[in-house]
């Protein structure tokens, strides 16, 4: 029996969608474990609750369910025009989960989905068994870790460290993007294709836009920790967010960076590299984006639709990318800056 | 404004009773009782799949909901699961003439047994009656209110009253009785999950909104502003607010100089270009 309490939301999680496809698959099992007094309720397709509509992604986020279910093909994605691909060929990124377990406010997946609800794709050996086959073929540079940050939710999935397991070869790169601070990454396996990367923004635009998400100095300091123990760290200034005051807010962030890598005896040039970039979406997404986040300034910025992609104003985006560019090049070699 | 939905007049009495419902007259096709004050309306749809969506479908187009409005579609059903006067609280609701299965969001915390129910076009056989709950509107009322309500908007709460037709079996004044008592607990949940359901945040908006069109149309006059111009101006002074931009300083300097009514559209573009590029 439930009791309304004073905060009325259900618990993320109180509710658990599964495919009755997938009931009895050990991860299903597993996660399931974690969750004792969850409603359970058995589905014939993940679609019938992620693709409903009139969801509301943001409200949605307060009271998260959960959905397990089986991933169909196709399995990878080639990259999107406005990511960074680091110089890489090849480029794809697949997604095991859908939906984060932060609450950012300028998320692109608030415009790209239906729904707030997370869902955790649970047949993780059809994506190995596939990338067998690609691999066989030509190499690969995959971001695993776009529509969901899988190391925030490592401890309840465990996808960032199969993934490790798995990238024991020679021809895959795999990028996990995050903005978690659990050190517990650290235990995976050290190997040199596999690069940790962290979102990084001035704490004062973290406290406005990034519900949920840990502060950047446990981020910093998380990614000093990685770097000590010698695995490959990237640190993205990207997306990189106007506030009047952003220039200021940015020089926080670097100082920031600065004491810390001071203090542990460490260099920027130890870094993988770094990217840089301006805030953009396509438009498509900040249509849907602007609806749902009415009151984020981040969002309701009069942002400039250039070939379907909102920006801000070519001036104010070269103004902040030169900026960061400028300061991080008297930290590391300007090979190491990426921009788009 | 919750819209309320019941198959039958017994269903309904204890809510009407509750709220202090009033008939209005000037529905001709369903009995429908309102309360403005209390922002509550209720609908005795009649039973069955086509009356409950025909009643849905026309309240709602005759009273469009909005994002802090709700429907509830309150009533009785049968179980062979759960004892008579349990009160429960759907997440699955079943057609079973199309067996499609709809999943309404459950996001408030609530005191009740949470379970799946089908909605059969008949009345079902006590024989026939295994687990879950059965009715006859609630999959209706669902896919009607889809068109009208998010899934986090609709809520589904049925009372057990008897576990299918059997002879004899439940007279009409227990039936009431249990009703009247389910009435009691879902009004004392309604009662506190609205207060949640329009959040802090939506009655900003409205207000930023309200305040921003009063300045648009305002400024939007004096600057000679096209249709265009207009929106682009809502825009502006919509983020100039919400980031705490000192744009009113901006404006009052240029009603200062004079340059404020502006002489033309020209004029008027041009302000705007400058305010544009000076608050960005």
């Amino acid at each position: 029996m439930k009791n309304l309490r004073e905060d009325c939301y259900n618990p993320v999680f109180s509710h658990i969608y599964i495919e009755k496809q997938i009931k009895n698959h050990p991860r299903t099992e597993r996660i399931l474990e974690r969750f004792p007094n969850a409603e359970i309720i058995e589905i014939d397709n993940y679609k019938d609750i992620f693709s409903r509509r009139g969801q509301d992604c943001v409200r949605q986020h307060r009271y998260q369910a959960l959905i397990l279910a089986k991933k169909e093909p196709p399995f990878f994605y080639e990259g999107a025009p406005v990511c960074q691909d680091f110089g890489n060929t090849n480029f794809y990124y697949c997604s095991m989960i859908r939906n984060c377990i932060y609450d950012c406010d300028y998320c692109y997946l608030k415009g790209m989905y239906p729904s707030g609800h997370m869902v955790i794709f649970v047949n993780t050996e059809d994506y190995f068994s596939r990338l067998d086959e690609i691999l066989k073929e030509k190499s690969m540079y995959l971001c695993v870790s776009y529509d969901a940050d899988l190391l925030a939710v490592e401890s309840l999935a465990g996808y960032g460290k199969e993934w490790v397991n798995y990238a024991r070869r020679d021809n895959l790169a795999v990028e996990i993007r995050t903005k978690s601070a659990n050190p517990a990454m650290w235990e995976n396996v050290c190997l040199p294709n596999v690069i940790y990367a962290f979102t990084l923004s001035p704490q004062r635009l973290i406290e406005q836009n990034e519900k949920g998400t840990p502060s950047v100095a446990a981020r910093i300091s998380c990614a000093l920790s990685g770097l000590e123990k010698g695995f490959p760290v990237r640190l993205c200034f990207d997306p990189m967010l106007y506030m009047p005051q952003w220039r200021e807010a940015y020089g926080e962030l670097l100082a920031e960076l600065d004491e810390a890598f001071g203090q542990r005896n460490l260099s920027m040039q130890m870094l993988k590299d770094v990217s840089v970039g301006c805030f953009r979406i396509s438009q498509e997404y900040m249509k849907r984006l602007k609806r749902m986040e009415p009151l984020s300034p981040t969002v309701q910025f009069p942002y400039v639709n250039e070939g379907g992609v909102y920006r801000y104003p070519k001036q104010l985006e070269a103004e902040m990318e030169e900026y960061m560019i400028a300061e991080l090049s008297k930290r590391m070699d300007k090979e190491k800056i990426y921009h788009e | 404004m919750i819209s309320i939905y019941c198959a039958l007049y017994q269903e309904a009495q204890g809510l009407i009773k509750r709220y202090q419902l009033k008939k209005e007259e000037k529905q001709n096709h369903f009995q429908v009782f309102g309360n403005e004050e209390a922002g509550i309306r209720l609908t005795v749809t009649g039973t069955g799949y086509i009356a409950a969506a025909a009643a849905v479908a026309e309240i709602s187009t005759c009273y469009p909901p909005d994002f802090k409005d709700m429907l509830l579609n309150f009533g009785s059903c049968a179980s062979g699961e759960y004892p008579q006067g349990e009160l429960c609280l759907c997440n699955k609701l079943t057609d079973q003439t199309t067996g499609r299965t709809f999943y309404p969001d459950i996001p408030y915390r609530h005191p009740f047994s949470e379970t799946e129910i089908v909605s059969a076009p008949f009345v079902k056989k006590a024989e026939s009656i295994e687990g879950g709950l059965y009715d006859m509107e609630a999959a209706a009322v669902y896919q009607a209110g889809s068109y009208y309500y998010g899934p986090h908007q609709m809520l589904f709460l049925k009372a057990v009253t008897d576990c299918g037709v059997a002879e004899g079996a439940f007279s009409k004044e227990r039936f009431v009785s249990v009703m009247e008592q389910a009435a009691e607990r879902a009004a004392d949940y309604i009662d506190r999950i609205r207060e949640c359901h329009v959040t802090g945040e939506e009655k900003r908006q409205r207000e930023l909104e309200r305040k921003v069109s009063a300045e648009a149309e305002e400024l939007g006059e004096k600057l000679h502003c096209s249709r265009t111009m207009q929106s682009e101006l809502w825009n502006l002074l919509y983020y100039w607010n919400l980031s705490q931009t000192d744009y009113e300083g901006r404006i009052r300097k240029y009603r200062e100089e004079g340059r404020l009514p502006a002489k033309d559209k020209r004029e008027g573009k041009k302000i705007l270009e400058e305010l544009k590029r000076g608050l960005l």
